[in-house]
């Protein structure tokens, strides 16, 4: 974990000093994000088919994760709560237009065929899926909190996972180092959501 | 090991329901933990107890098999979690507490079961099926009044495996928790509501008023952990950014071409 931590710094210089920010459209379908469209930071050709996977699953996981921040966003009790939520929907939204980006920049769909979260029959389901956001969508006051905080610890937890396994098995520089950003920030997001939850 | 097991799952899951031919890792494993009241791992993803080693990164691993009493699940790289001379800190809370789980794959699930020592204070039958959206369960503990390690477990519908957790509790110590219609795992008197920090998402404030929290006057390093307010301003890497979305600082949303929901060159 320290090691790749390590690791990753020296990538994201290595990433940061050639990034051109080119300003692209929003995506028909992202409801509006707080200010004017992000920008996308562009990828290298080089991947293999674990980073392809990764930016599917991660767009899907995305997704469903917009839906639960945006609930959270207006409907939670504690104001701190709103707050997080609202960032994290602005900080994924700009995740997801640049994700698919990429998948754009090497001809790959951005859609995954199946719904991560529809495969009871699979014995495991991962942390969030509709079920569980119309769960979230009936409870209120401080039981929603507690809902919302619940779910999207397990849910950022899977973000984590997938990234680990990005770390070890993707190839293009930049989507590694994105699933390095994607694993500290998450990280950090759960230690904030846990002391939300316990006060 | 530990690690590769952990992480297989629940990405065999999404890479099937991907249309991915990977085969699926069977038995599966389910992850989870007490969030509320903080579990020992759960103290530790917070940080809220420093040093913990890897069980930091996956408070949701302490797997092992069934019928164990201890709060590492049989996992030497989590003893931490065993090391009672850690000082833990205890939750007060009143008779009655509600213990909620973070799941981070819904498995099904034969029971829930609570322990103090060799007491079962509680056992809940979820008959071999998926958990709910959120599993919080109301236990009560007035006999057990004072200082107490409540060892928690999830047993697995389908597997051999189980999940345990220890929280460290001072029943009847504090801000009771009756089995209401929206019971509060929030004990003693912490409100729910903090007035000092409310800066509402239209707030333009140019200057950081708040010392307690933000600390941070215009133009100061950026630094994670500061509360940022719209228009808060902050210098990176020799540059100055100013604040377009209020949050809390975390590692990776520094100012950068990939954080401009968050920050805009000033």
């Amino acid at each position: 974990m320290r090691r790749r931590t390590r690791l990753g710094v020296a990538l994201l210089l290595a990433v940061a000093v050639p990034l051109s920010t080119v300003a692209c459209g929003t995506e028909p379908d992202e409801p509006a994000p707080p200010a004017q469209a992000p920008a996308a930071v562009q990828v290298g050709n080089t991947h293999n088919d674990a980073d392809v996977r990764y930016l599917q699953m991660m767009v899907a996981h995305h997704e469903q994760g917009m839906q639960l921040v945006r609930l959270a966003r207006t409907r939670a009790q504690q104001e701190e709560i709103k707050i997080f939520a609202a960032a994290v929907e602005a900080t994924q939204g700009d995740e997801v237009t640049m994700m698919r980006s990429w998948l754009g920049t090497w001809s790959e769909p951005t859609t995954v065929d199946h719904d991560p979260g529809a495969h009871a029959a699979h014995g495991g389901l991962p942390a969030t899926g509709a079920e569980q956001i119309a769960a979230l969508e009936e409870a209120s006051g401080a039981v929603f909190d507690r809902q919302f905080l619940n779910l999207f610890v397990g849910h950022q937890h899977n973000a984590v996972e997938m990234s680990q396994r990005e770390a070890q098995e993707g190839a293009n520089p930049e989507t590694k180092d994105f699933a390095r950003r994607v694993q500290e920030s998450r990280a950090d997001q759960i230690a904030q959501m846990l002391a939300l939850l316990n006060g | 090991m530990a690690i590769r097991k952990i992480i297989a799952y629940p990405l065999a899951a999404v890479a099937a329901a991907a249309g991915s031919t990977l085969a699926i890792q069977s038995p599966a494993a389910a992850h989870g933990y007490v969030s509320s009241p903080p579990s020992r791992q759960a103290l530790c993803a917070q940080r809220a107890v420093p040093d913990c080693g890897p069980i930091q990164f996956e408070p949701q691993s302490v797997e092992g098999p069934k019928g164990l009493k201890s709060c590492d699940g049989g996992l030497s790289q989590f003893a931490v979690l065993n090391d009672n001379s850690r000082n833990w800190p205890a939750r007060a809370v009143g008779d009655t507490v509600s213990f909620s789980w973070t799941l981070t794959a819904r498995h099904r699930t034969s029971t829930w079961e609570y322990f103090i020592g060799n007491t079962r204070v509680a056992v809940f039958d979820d008959g071999n099926r998926q958990p709910e959206a959120v599993v919080t369960h109301q236990v009560d503990l007035s006999r057990f009044p004072g200082r107490q390690t409540v060892l928690a477990i999830w047993n697995i519908g389908d597997t051999p495996m189980a999940f345990y957790n220890c929280i460290d509790l001072n029943v009847g110590g504090g801000g009771g928790t009756p089995p209401a219609p929206t019971p509060t795992p929030t004990p003693t008197g912490v409100p729910t509501q903090e007035p000092t920090v409310a800066p509402t998402q239209t707030a333009t404030a140019t200057e950081p008023a708040n010392p307690g929290q933000t600390g941070a006057p215009t133009g100061a390093a950026w630094a994670a952990g500061v509360a940022y307010r719209v228009g808060d301003e902050v210098t990176f890497d020799g540059k100055r950014y100013r604040c377009r979305q209020a949050h809390t600082a975390i590692r990776s949303w520094e100012p950068s071409p990939f954080t401009l929901a968050l920050w805009l060159p000033a």
